[in-house]
Formats: structure tokens, C-alpha cells, sequence
């Protein structure tokens, strides 16, 4: 009996039943590894939201400057070159550590910042410690520009085209591995 | 056929306890992050709010709605959704306008588009797949029944049946898979004997070994989590960084608030004491300090700007009644203050009084030199008075400048009026960077100012400072080393300029100017080795046609 039923199943082959299963679950492993070594290598970071403002035009809602608050902020004023427009605040920690980054940045690229809920006296004390990189600043004491461009944490940064199309969004901090690798790529796309 | 049927059903448990358990603990889970201030009046259009809270994904804490969320962004979305409901809004065109914003992802029930199809079906295709597979079990087991009662009845072999082949082979496979058949001819035990016993142990082992070399790889204990110890890393240095900036400044004042304890009498004292508390952003103790030196020099009017400017900023830039006092009796005595003048302009801005605030600033442009570091912001707040309050002003006036008259002055002079000239403008610059030691164009410009002047000592301090107010800046750090260099005060300067080395460094270790002033420095520091290491690797990455190539070598073999 046993040496028959082994026969019978050597000349039968693997049944449908289990094979079904396997592939099901070789499926899902794949998925899961392709997952884990996309967010190891980088090019995937499941933190990072989509934003619906890709490809359209970067909202044009007006905030008061920082100096003084004379004046209103106008990206038209920038157009014509790519910009990197970010969101930050002084009671933001990792705002601070992407200063460096920024400043780096603000050599060749034009860097426009937007207080974000923030006061302006704070903001003015937090760009004297850690610098100021911004060829303007917006204040954006009550977050209405923050939602109007989908903000949902600071830092927030995002790449406009010289024609004032919003190109790339990046929520978190600037450090240099994301400027070399997201940002930089990005402006050079633009120009 | 039985074991599988059996873990399906301890499966089926499993997912129903998980179901119930998930019910149970949603109602037990004290929701409501909403506070009684948030609530709307109307108890219908609460509720609406309520219910459209409970679609919304909190973007910060994304498994949460912002119904349960107490992030501030939550929030801001549920005062957004009630203001929309204040207006009148449908629940539709408020979803609408929010996922305008924030795209699908806002949604905690996802709409069906293309990128979402397979969440949408996967559930139905499993159940499909699993209804098919039950079926096609059962169909087996009953052909295998009636095919085992025929084998009992004739104790024939008829291994060509196409029926018993089928029945048979599954029995043995069963065995083989789970090792716990309950049917009869066990003696194949886990079924190495069959085929494919074989396959599944090897797939099996497989799949062991991934897992363990993953997890040596990527998940050992000793080694950090990926991202989140990346991200705790990063806020890190950014809190010591900020402690760190936080400290020298509150040494810094203490140690300004010692020096007015042992020389109270000393006026500069209380001023350097206002301007660290300005830097430390204490504006108690700055209005303190400059009250104090306004008594003590008898209303000057440069203090009293100050103190009616450092009033204004603790009032988050309002320009108070106070101020504006004090703002107006300095400009009775001396109506070409400056400071005054421009927080004047800004009172009147504030004010919405944009034809005085015109004027006002016009005035102050009128009386200051044309290089005043404040011009450029000055030009900006007149041109958006003149826009907010439709005031044209003439482009003559917007943009004065020196007119062909005064240089053809300048030419006339002699050079010793030149050098008075200079050198009243240097001592007013050096005095006003005194007090605002941040301003870097300054520096550079009293550093150039003093080159002229053939003062290079003080160029070259004036180049320190501003390289120490601009830390992060690596050109500042290199354009001063390299004038210490060239007006061979390296040796005079050799603290000062190894500490602006060490900045550099850090920003930018493999610049190449950088790497030959380490050098130039290095041989004034006696440590020839480590100046010849240094200029040889510059050696090593320059091009191969650069023009310094040949001075380079003669320096290494003259160390």
C-alpha cells in the first residue's frame, strides 16, 4: 500500500491544493521584500504623503512678509527660475537641523520661507541662531497658507518650476543626503 | 484532506476573535479629542461634524481619524470642517474641498480609482478563491469515498483509474504537508519518500534561512532601528546644537549682567547688557539695561531709540504708546535720528497712515549715507507704503544716489581730505558694528575700508568678526584666512585663524584653498609633517595642468 500510494504520487505531481497556497504566499513575500528593500534603499519612505499639488500651480494665497510685516508675499515676484519654498517654525526642532542644508542650498538655488504658525518675533530670533537662507519670508501666523498648499507638518518643502508649477513635495527636514539625492535632482530637472 | 480543513477553521477563529476583539476595544477606546470650545452651538450641525471627523485621516498620526487625533493639525481640520458647516456646506463639498487639498490619502475609507482597485477586489477574489477551493475539497473527498469502497470491494490493484489516482495521491500528500495524516498507510512518515516531500522541505529550509539571514542582517538586536533612530539622531544634534546656542547666549548675559554688577557706572556696560538680552531674546532685561543707561546719560537720544525699539519688539513689532512717546520726544530734540525716524515710519504704517509713512521714510533716506545697511529694506517698506496707500513717488527720489557733483568733489579733494573722509566714515562704521556685531556686510566693508586706509591689523580683525558672525558661511571663513595670508599677518593671527581652519573644516574638508591654507597654517605652527601630508594630497587633486603645481612642489621641498 505504501509503496503503491508513493508511486501513484511520484507519477501524479504536486496537487493543486498546495500548490495554490505557496504561490499565494511567495506572492505576499514578494511584495513585503520589495517593500523593505525599497524603504532601506531610500526610494520608498512610508511617511512621505503624496500631494495633490504636483504638476498644478503653487496656491497664491497672500501672507504678510517678515520684515516689518510691510508688504505681502508674491511667488510671481520669483518667477522664472525654479524656487524651493519651505515651511518652517521656530518651535520646530528638526527646522533646526536642516539649516545647514538650506544655507547650502541657498547659494545657487532661491529659498523662500514661510513662518508657519509661528510668532514673528520668535521667527526673526530663530533665523539670528541658526541663519537665514531665505531670499524672502512669508508669515503664516494661523496656517491658512500651510492648508492651502496641504501642509501637514513642518519642515515642508517643495520644489516650484520656473513657471510656477508646484514639482516635488518633501515633508521632513532637508539634511544633506536628501538635498543631494531629492532636491538638487529635482531643480535640475526644472532648469 | 481533514488537517486543512481543520487549520482553515482554526484560522476562521482566529480572524473572528480579532473581528469581535477589534469591536470590543473601539468601544472601549475613549475617543474624543474634541474639546467643548471646538463644539459647534447648532446639535445637528455638531453631529454632521462629527460624522464627517470620523472619515478624516489625521496626517500626522495616519492610523487615527482627526475625530480621535490630538495632533494640532487635527485640529486645525476640525475647525476647518466646522467653519465649512458654519457656512453652509454639504458634507460632500466639504470631503471635496479638504481632499483637494490633501488628496485620497485624507480619506480612511479609500475611493475606488485605479490605484486602489486591487484593496477594493483582493477581498472578493479571496473569497471567491477560498469558496472554490472548499467546493473542489468536497467533490474530492466524496469521489475519494466512493473510489475507496470500490478498492475494499474488488482488492484489486487499478492503478490506471484515473479516480483512485487522484484520491490517492491526495491522501499521501496531506500526510506529506502537515505530517499528521489520519489515514490509513502512515509508513511513509513526513513523506521524505515522495516527490515532493522533498520540494516542501527545501522550500521550508528556504524560507528559514532568508528569514534568519534577514534578520542578521537588518534586525539584530545591537543594531539600530532604521529610520526612527536616524530621525531621533538628527532632533538630537538639532536640541544640542540649540541648548548649545541657548548657552552662550545665557553666558553671555550673565556675564554682561556681572560686568554692570562691578562697574555700574559704566554706561557701555548697560548697553553690551541690552544687547546680549536683545541676542538672548530677554526683552525685560534689554528695556531694563537701556532704561537704566537712558538715566544715566541724561535722555541721549540714541538710547532712548533703542529703548522705544526694544519696547516695540516685546510687543511682537507693534510700535506701543510708549514707544511712540518716547519716538516723539526724540525727534522734537533731533529730528534726523534714524532709528527714530524709521520706527516713526513704521508707527505711521501701522496706523494705515501710508502718506506719513512715506514721508517719514523719505526723510530718513534724505539724511542717511548712501551705503546704510538699512537702505535696501528702507527702499522695500517705502515702495509698499507708497503701493498700500497709492502714493507715487518720483524715481529720482526712490533711488537717489552720489550725482555727477559729488564725485567730481570726491575727485577734487586732496588726499588728506580723502583719508579724513574715509576715515570718519570707518569710525562711525566700526561704532555701529559695535553694537550690531551680526552684521556682516559691515564687517567686510570696514575690513576693505581698512585695507585702504593700509591698516591691515584691523582688516584683518574686522574680517574675523565677520567670519564669527556668519559661522556656517565657508567662503567668509576662507576669504578671511586667505587676507591674513596675503598680508602675511599669519603668524600675528594664528588663534583666531586655526579656529576659523577648524569651522571650514567641519563645512567643507576637502576644499582645496582650504586644504592649502591648512597647510600654509600648519607650517606656521611648526608641525611641518602634517603640512607636507596636507600639501601633498592638495597635489594629488589638483589638475594636472593647474599653474600652481610647480610653486606647490617648491613649498613642500622647502618645509
Amino acid at each position: 500500500m505504501t509503496e503503491q500510494s508513493t508511486n501513484e504520487a511520484r507519477r501524479t505531481g504536486p496537487k493543486l491544493s498546495f500548490i495554490l497556497p505557496l504561490i499565494g504566499f511567495l506572492i505576499l513575500a514578494g511584495f513585503a521584500a520589495a517593500a523593505l528593500f525599497a524603504t532601506l534603499s531610500g526610494s520608498r519612505n512610508p511617511a512621505q504623503l503624496p500631494s495633490v499639488l504636483i504638476s498644478k500651480p503653487a496656491p497664491a494665497t497672500p501672507v504678510p512678509l517678515l520684515d516689518n510685516g510691510l508688504g505681502t508675499l508674491d511667488l510671481a515676484d520669483f518667477a522664472g527660475e525654479p524656487l524651493l519654498v519651505n515651511f518652517f517654525a521656530s518651535w520646530c526642532a528638526p527646522c533646526r537641523a536642516e539649516a545647514p542644508a538650506l544655507a547650502l542650498l541657498a547659494e545657487g538655488v532661491t529659498v523662500i520661507g514661510i513662518a508657519y504658525k509661528d510668532k514673528p518675533a520668535d521667527t526673526s530670533a530663530f533665523l539670528t541662531q541658526f541663519g537665514n537662507p531665505f531670499s524672502a519670508i512669508g508669515v503664516d501666523r494661523d496656517g491658512r497658507l500651510g492648508f492651502a498648499w496641504g501642509v501637514y507638518g513642518v519642515p515642508e518643502s517643495y520644489v516650484i518650476g520656473s513657471d510656477g508649477t508646484v514639482l516635488l513635495r518633501h515633508a521632513g527636514p532637508i539634511d544633506r543626503r536628501v538635498l543631494d539625492e531629492v532636491v538638487m535632482p529635482a531643480i535640475k530637472d526644472a532648469r | 484532506m481533514k488537517p486543512v480543513l481543520r487549520s482553515c477553521g482554526v484560522m476562521f477563529l482566529l480572524a473572528a476573535g480579532i473581528f469581535v476583539g477589534g469591536i470590543f476595544g473601539g468601544i472601549t477606546t475613549p475617543a474624543m479629542a474634541i474639546t467643548a470650545e471646538e463644539m459647534l452651538d447648532d446639535p445637528t450641525l455638531e453631529s454632521r461634524a462629527r460624522e464627517l471627523s470620523k472619515q478624516l485621516r489625521c496626517l500626522v498620526c495616519q492610523n487615527q481619524s482627526i475625530d480621535d487625533s490630538d495632533a494640532e493639525l487635527a485640529r486645525d481640520l476640525r475647525r476647518e470642517v466646522r467653519g465649512q458647516l458654519m457656512t453652509g456646506a454639504t458634507d460632500s463639498e466639504i470631503i471635496e474641498t479638504l481632499r483637494g487639498k490633501y488628496g485620497d490619502y485624507l480619506l480612511l475609507n479609500p475611493p475606488i480609482s485605479s490605484g486602489t482597485y486591487i484593496l477594493w477586489l483582493a477581498p472578493l477574489a479571496v473569497l471567491i478563491g477560498g469558496a472554490g477551493l472548499v467546493l473542489a475539497a468536497r467533490r474530492t473527498r466524496r469521489t475519494g469515498a466512493a473510489t475507496g469502497q470500490a478498492q475494499e470491494q474488488s482488492q484489486e490493484q487499478s492503478q490506471e483509474q484515473p479516480h483512485e489516482a487522484v484520491a490517492g495521491s491526495d491522501d499521501q500528500a496531506s500526510r506529506s504537508g502537515f505530517g499528521a495524516g489520519s489515514g490509513s498507510g502512515s509508513g511513509s512518515g513526513f513523506g521524505f519518500g515522495s516527490g515532493f516531500g522533498y520540494i516542501y522541505f527545501a522550500g521550508g529550509a528556504l524560507v528559514l534561512a532568508a528569514s534568519l539571514g534577514l534578520y542578521l542582517m537588518l534586525g539584530r538586536a545591537d543594531l539600530g532601528d532604521q529610520p526612527l533612530a536616524q530621525r531621533q539622531a538628527e532632533i538630537e544634534t538639532a536640541a544640542k546644537a540649540q541648548n548649545q546656542q541657548a548657552e552662550t547666549l545665557a553666558a553671555a548675559l550673565a556675564r554682561a549682567k556681572q560686568q554692570t554688577i562691578d562697574e555700574p557706572t559704566n554706561v557701555g556696560n548697560w548697553l553690551r547688557l541690552a544687547q546680549a538680552a536683545a541676542m538672548a531674546d530677554d526683552n525685560q532685561t534689554e528695556i531694563r539695561a537701556l532704561t537704566t543707561a537712558r538715566e544715566m546719560t541724561g535722555d541721549d537720544v540714541t538710547v532712548k531709540s533703542m529703548l522705544a525699539e526694544a519696547l516695540s519688539r516685546a510687543a511682537g513689532g507693534q510700535i506701543t504708546v510708549p514707544a511712540r512717546t518716547l519716538i516723539a520726544s526724540v525727534l522734537a530734540s533731533s529730528p534726523d535720528e534714524p532709528r527714530a525716524l524709521y520706527l516713526a515710519g513704521l508707527a505711521a504704517y501701522q496706523d494705515e497712515d501710508y502718506a506719513r509713512a512715506v514721508s517719514i521714510w523719505q526723510r530718513l533716506r534724505t539724511v542717511s549715507v548712501d551705503d546704510a545697511p538699512w537702505m535696501s529694506l528702507l527702499d522695500d517698506n517705502i515702495a509698499d507704503a507708497a503701493a498700500a496707500g497709492g502714493i507715487d513717488i518720483p524715481e529720482a527720489q526712490s533711488r537717489p544716489g552720489p550725482d555727477e557733483a559729488d564725485i567730481a568733489a570726491a575727485a577734487e579733494m586732496s588726499d588728506e581730505d580723502r583719508t579724513a573722509m574715509i576715515e570718519g566714515m570707518v569710525s562711525g562704521l566700526a561704532e555701529k558694528l559695535a553694537e550690531n556685531p551680526d552684521d556682516v556686510e559691515g564687517w567686510r566693508r570696514l575690513g576693505r575700508a581698512y585695507e585702504v586706509l593700509g591698516r591691515p591689523e584691523d582688516a584683518a580683525s574686522a574680517l574675523i568678526s565677520a567670519a564669527n558672525a556668519v559661522p556656517q558661511d565657508i567662503d567668509q571663513q576662507v576669504t578671511t584666512l586667505q587676507m591674513i595670508v596675503t598680508s602675511g599677518l599669519g603668524r600675528q593671527y594664528i588663534t583666531p585663524a586655526s579656529r576659523l581652519i577648524e569651522r571650514a573644516t567641519l563645512l567643507a574638508p576637502d576644499r582645496l584653498d582650504l586644504l592649502f591654507l591648512r597647510g600654509h597654517f600648519a607650517k606656521l605652527e611648526g608641525r611641518t609633517d602634517k603640512a607636507r601630508e596636507l600639501w601633498q594630497r592638495l597635489l594629488g587633486q589638483l589638475p594636472s595642468d593647474s599653474p600652481y603645481i610647480d610653486d606647490l612642489k617648491a613649498a613642500i621641498a622647502a618645509l
